[in-house]
């Protein structure tokens, strides 16, 4: 579990987070931490971190205003008090462009539940399963048009191989955009 | 001036990539592997490893998945266009056809690269 936050990656400024909420699975008493990325596609930039909501004084970034040229990792420190409650929920917002440009994810620290227990094991297969399913596809694509390319047009199959090589690149391609 | 000239050539780069690779495939059907099996091995397995260091994740299946996908794509552009280039000048195309090719793949590259690497 890992959030990065990518900056001026859609335009300038633009702020994108690969977990759209958080969880971070914590017992009373219990203390945790963790790293959040920031990476920056675009110039080098000030990014603003703040906490809002009943997860202010148990979420403690440990830098909240870093200069970020191409990536920097922000450490999270997360506790959750022995009396309260068994959950807690806010938001962490990152604002950049000099205020310009401010968005947020939600994030919850408590005891795990076992229905959210499945619902994050589901959740979290997709992304490789999702790259291994889109390739298995494109090459199930790629064979079927090189048999009809060399079947029914082997006169002159050039342009049924240009579409399979674009196949194979726009694989290559989804692989380092992901 | 210079804003231009980083996606035009990369799309021109994909563009040449995929014609190469297209001309490889027809090089591999009619005469076989243009590569010794071994290199071919070789090549695979350092873009394995290459791969699983480039997409290094922190689930381990991911990683090397997206390592194997990475590597079987790579290997069999390289092959490709190792047996495209001897194509190409064996088998020279037409210039309307090279062209006509080179102008499509340009426009699918820069839609590509907008749309999956963000460019």
């Amino acid at each position: 579990m890992e959030q990065r936050i990518h900056i001026g990656r859609r335009n300038d400024y633009s702020i994108d987070f690969d977990l759209q909420e958080m969880f971070i699975p914590l017992k009373r008493g219990e203390e945790a931490s963790f790293e959040m990325s920031i990476l920056n596609h675009g110039p080098p930039t000030h990014v603003h971190l703040s906490i809002t909501g009943e997860i202010k004084n148990r979420v403690i970034l440990l830098r909240d205003n870093p200069y970020v040229k191409k990536e920097e990792k922000i450490p999270v420190v997360v506790r959750l008090p022995k009396d309260g409650k068994p959950r807690y929920r806010g938001e962490i917002f990152v604002s950049t462009g000099y205020g310009s440009q401010k968005s947020s994810f939600p994030i919850e620290i408590g005891s795990v539940k076992k229905k959210s227990t499945k619902k994050r094991k589901v959740k979290g297969t997709p992304h490789w399963l999702t790259l291994l399913s889109v390739s298995l596809f494109l090459l199930g694509f790629i064979f079927f048009t090189l048999f009809i390319t060399f079947t029914y047009f082997h006169e002159n199959p050039y342009w049924g191989c240009l579409v399979s090589s674009i196949a194979i690149v726009f694989m290559l391609l989804y692989l380092i955009g992901r | 001036m210079k804003k231009y000239i980083k996606p035009l050539a990369a799309s021109t780069g994909i563009a040449l990539v995929i014609i190469f690779t297209a001309f490889g495939m027809m090089y591999l059907v009619e005469n076989g592997s243009p590569l010794w099996t071994p290199i071919i091995l070789l090549i695979g397995a350092i873009f394995f490893v290459i791969g699983c260091v480039i997409f290094d994740s922190r689930s381990r299946t991911e990683t090397l998945a997206k390592g194997g996908i990475f590597s079987c794509g790579a290997t069999f552009i390289v092959t490709s266009i190792t047996g495209g280039m001897r194509y190409f000048i064996t088998t020279p195309p037409s210039l309307e056809v090279f062209i006509s090719s080179l102008a499509i793949c340009m426009i699918i590259g820069m839609i590509m690269l907008s749309l999956l690497v963000r460019w």
